[in-house]
């Protein structure tokens, strides 16, 4: 931002009055409260509607009655929570770490990406559902399982994205290495690597998502810990406002982690983009 | 001949006294004896293998540059012409012929030229003067050693005040202004450059024609330098090389005996409107041009 504004000042484009510190607060508090806006209209909608059509609690509760579950189960929610975020974190991270190397094989290699990126095609036709029974059978109870369900959904954004990164570096861009005298490996570290690195992020941010997403379903098959489970237990024991309780708290987890996702890209990929302002 | 490329290289670029500053300090700093070699294509063919068969690119191209001359090479799209400059830096093997660049035959990439594009291809995570550094730095050099001409360059193609910035905060001028300075930051012999004013609007791609040509009157490397503009190439050029439709062969070799500096103005005297009608006719006769047939429209 101060960069953005010293530039336009050196370019003499704009003056920085137009830009003065109480129309820059302004704009801030807007960029805050339009979001909000939204979820406040949300929440007031599904209080109203529950309200006037008088829907049974064990349907639809209402926001004050998930509110009173949040406030009653958070102990049990947290224990569950923890568990989970577990199982999600060590999923992701099997995951890229499986998924860095594969690309570069892929991106790198053509023999091996013809063999190796068919395959790993077909594993995201098979439904990870489905494939869920089969690895509990394998490695049973407990986080085991859930973890290798996470790492299956997740891996594969990872993947594809890193690939296109690797090769996303112009053509002119060899040459001029190459008119360098550059050694192949400081091509690759400082060219091809910071190129990739933007699309890295960009595969890693639907992969923390999706491994909460495998958490949960490795959870439904086969747990009794994580909010999964939990989800599982009040549902079938008709506390409605407790299973909307863990759904908030499952959400909360994901917005979490996604975050730190955005806070890590920052810091690794910290210079102005195109199209990032 | 290993020795001749390392001298170039390594050298310090710096002549006269230590710290002198203000413009004629940052002449001091860039002007040096002056580095230029001859190239010489002789009998040079290209062929590509495409999807079915083989596509010929360049045809049996022989062409003499005398050290410290710039040269245009003027042709329609697809007709090899950054083929040729790919060729002449060793990136690309000729199929056929050989290339000298002065007394060497090119085998092998060749380290001692200085390339732009007609995109900018800066580096978006490194500053402005990062990015002017990077030919160092990829050669493993130290630098520190170039950093005191980088500055000067920068400071006289207009961007002294932005070797912090990143290249997003800049204009695409600006940003093409930048990649000409990466190129000559080392002080080549040779300078390779594919249309680098083809992704500019008239007015700044006008700017940095004559701010391009003061730059190489200081400098005086030997140029090759790809372009579709007629009057660019006439411009800038000592000599206009057109070359034919694919595949590409050479069609004329033209002098542009006009004084330097040139200014701006000079395209809309008689001597330099000569040498775009002169040019114009040839791409007429090669088809790349042709009137439309008013009369069938008037009837």
């Amino acid at each position: 931002m101060r960069q953005a504004l010293s530039t336009l000042r050196l370019r003499g484009e704009h003056s920085v009055d137009a830009l003065s510190r109480p129309s820059i607060l302004m704009a801030r508090a807007r960029h805050a409260a339009l979001p909000l806006t939204g979820f406040v209209g949300v929440v007031v909608t599904w209080w109203a509607v529950v309200e006037l059509l008088r829907v049974p609690a064990f349907i639809v509760p209402s926001p004050a009655s998930v509110l009173q579950a949040l406030a009653e189960r958070r102990e049990t929610l947290f224990v569950h929570a923890q568990y989970t975020a577990g199982v999600v974190v060590a999923g992701f991270l099997i995951a890229v770490a499986v998924a860095v190397p594969l690309a570069l094989v892929i991106a790198f290699s053509r023999t091996l990406s013809a063999i190796v990126y068919p395959l790993i095609v077909s594993t995201q036709a098979v439904p990870k559902v489905a494939l869920a029974p089969l690895i509990l059978m394998w490695l049973g109870f407990g986080p085991r399982g859930g973890v290798l369900v996470t790492v299956l959904i997740s891996f594969f954004p990872v993947v594809v994205d890193t690939v296109l990164g690797l090769k996303a570096m112009p053509d002119e861009l060899r040459y001029l290495a190459l008119s360098m005298g550059a050694r192949r490996w400081r091509t690759f570290i400082k060219m091809r690597v910071p190129f990739a690195l933007p699309f890295l992020f960009g595969g890693m941010k639907i992969a923390i998502t999706l491994s909460v997403v495998g958490a949960v379903v490795g959870e439904f098959v086969g747990s009794n810990r994580g909010l999964g489970y939990y989800l599982l237990v009040a549902s079938a024991n008709a506390r409605t406002a407790d299973v909307f309780a863990d759904v908030f708290v499952l959400s909360l987890l994901a917005l979490t982690l996604f975050g730190l996702m955005q806070l890590l890209e920052r810091i690794v990929v910290p210079w102005p983009r195109k199209g990032s302002g | 001949m290993k020795g001749w490329e390392n001298e170039g290289l390594a050298s310090s670029h710096v002549i006269g006294p230590a710290g002198a500053r203000g413009v004629g300090g940052d002449r001091a700093v860039i002007r040096t004896t002056a580095r230029r070699t001859s190239v010489r294509l002789v009998n040079v063919s290209k062929r590509y293998a495409v999807e079915d068969g083989e596509l010929l690119a360049i045809d049996e191209v022989s062409l003499e540059i005398a050290a410290g001359s710039f040269v245009s090479i003027l042709g329609p799209s697809g007709c090899g012409k950054s083929t040729l400059l790919l060729l002449t830096a060793g990136i690309l093997p000729a199929t056929r012929g050989s290339i000298f660049i002065g007394e060497e035959m090119v085998t092998r990439p060749r380290t001692d030229v200085g390339f732009a594009f007609q995109q900018d291809v800066l580096l978006e995570w490194r500053r402005v003067i990062d990015n002017v550094l990077l030919p160092a730095e990829m050669r493993g050099l130290r630098r520190r050693d170039y950093v005191e001409r980088a500055r000067a360059l920068l400071g006289l193609v207009g961007l002294g005040d932005f070797e912090r910035c990143y290249p997003a905060e800049l204009s695409g001028g600006m940003r093409q202004r930048a990649a000409l300075v990466r190129a000559l930051v080392m002080h080549l012999p040779l300078l390779l450059l594919d249309e680098p004013f083809g992704a500019l609007d008239a007015f700044t791609r006008d700017q940095l024609t004559v701010d391009f040509q003061h730059l190489w009157w200081s400098l005086q490397p030997t140029v090759l330098f790809v372009t579709h503009s007629i009057s660019e190439a006439v411009f800038l050029a000592d000599k206009v090389v057109v070359m034919t439709p694919r595949p590409g062969q050479v069609g004329a070799v033209i002098d542009i005996d006009l004084p330097r500096p040139r200014r701006l103005d000079l395209r809309a005297s008689r001597e330099f409107g000569a040498y775009t009608t002169r040019l114009r006719e040839i791409f007429f006769r090669y088809g790349v041009l042709h009137e439309p047939d008013y009369g069938a429209i008037a009837t």
